[in-house]
C-alpha cells in the first residue's frame, strides 16, 4: 500500500517529529482542528507505545509510520520489530472515571486516547513486523 | 523542560516553561515534583499555560505526583490550553480527581481556603 512514509529511531526525545508531520499531513485534509490535534496525539501515544513496551525504551530500533490518504480519509499504520502487544483486549479497554487518588489508572490510557481519535483500531503482531492500524474517515465536505 | 517554583504561603506554584508535557519531559517533571514533596512540600499549584501539548504520559506524571502526596497534599492545576483541558475531560480526570482553575490566582486562594493537610 503506498502511502506516506515516515521513520524514526525508537527514541521518545523524537516522536513529537512524527506527531508534527502527521498534524502537517491532516491539515492539508479535510479535517477538523479538534480531529488534527487528536490524529497528532494517536500516532504519538502509538510510537510511545512502541519505544516504550515494544522496544522495552531500547533506541536502537526504529519506528515507522506509513500515511495513507484515500478518497473517504484516512489510513495510519504505526509498525515495529519489538515485542508484541500480549494483551490485545487492551485494544478495547473502556477507562473507568477515578473517584479519588487511589484509582488513578497506572496505565492503558494511551490506547484509549488513540481509540477516541479514531474510527477504528486494528493490531497485527509479528511476522515481522507489529502493526497498529487507526483510519480515520474524514468528517467535513472535501474540498 | 524547565520549571519555576515560587512559594506564596505555604503553597508552591509550580510553572512549567516547556510546551510539551510528553513522554520524553514526564520524567524531569516526575522528578521535579519528587524533589518538591521530599522537601517537604504538601500544597501544589501547577500552571500549565504554557503547556501545549499533552499525552497519556504527561498525564500519568501528574497522576503520579498526586499518588507520591499520598493524600498527605493537595495539587490543583490551572491555566489549561484549549487542548490540554479537552484531554483531562476525555481521560474523565477533571472529574473529583484535579481541581482545575482558570487562573492562578484562584487556584492559590482555593488551595489557601482549604484546610491543611493534616
Amino acid at each position: 500500500m503506498d502511502g506516506i512514509r515516515l521513520s524514526i529511531a525508537s527514541r521518545l526525545e523524537l516522536v513529537r517529529l512524527l506527531g508534527l508531520a502527521v498534524r502537517g499531513i491532516c491539515q492539508g485534509l479535510p479535517f477538523s482542528g479538534e480531529e488534527v490535534d487528536a490524529l497528532e496525539l494517536a500516532v504519538c501515544e502509538a510510537a510511545n507505545n512502541a519505544i516504550k513496551h515494544a522496544y522495552k525504551g531500547k533506541p536502537d530500533g526504529s519506528v515507522r509510520v506509513n500515511v495513507v490518504v484515500n478518497d473517504t480519509g484516512l489510513v495510519i499504520c504505526v509498525q515495529d520489530r519489538g515485542a508484541p502487544l500480549e494483551d490485545t483486549t487492551k485494544l478495547a479497554n473502556e477507562l473507568s472515571a477515578p473517584r479519588s487518588v487511589n484509582e488513578l489508572p497506572e496505565g492503558g490510557m494511551g490506547l484509549f486516547l488513540i481509540r477516541k481519535a479514531v474510527d477504528s483500531v486494528g493490531y497485527k503482531a509479528g511476522a515481522p513486523d507489529n502493526v497498529l492500524v487507526m483510519r480515520k474517515a474524514f468528517s467535513k465536505q472535501s474540498k | 523542560m524547565e520549571f519555576v517554583n515560587r512559594t506564596e504561603q505555604d503553597i508552591t506554584v509550580v510553572s512549567i516553561r516547556g510546551q510539551r508535557m510528553d513522554a520524553a519531559a514526564a520524567p524531569q517533571f516526575k522528578g521535579h515534583m519528587v524533589d518538591l514533596i521530599q522537601q517537604g512540600g504538601t500544597r501544589f499549584v501547577l500552571n500549565l499555560e504554557a503547556v501545549d501539548f499533552m499525552d497519556s504520559s504527561g498525564l500519568a506524571s501528574l497522576m503520579s505526583s498526586m499518588k507520591t502526596l499520598g493524600g498527605h497534599g493537595e495539587m490543583v492545576v490551572c491555566c489549561l490550553g484549549d487542548k490540554v483541558r479537552k484531554l483531562f475531560a476525555i481521560t474523565r480526570l477533571d472529574r473529583g480527581v484535579f481541581r482545575i482553575f482558570a487562573t492562578e490566582v484562584e487556584a492559590v486562594t482555593a488551595l489557601s481556603s482549604s484546610a491543611k493537610p493534616g
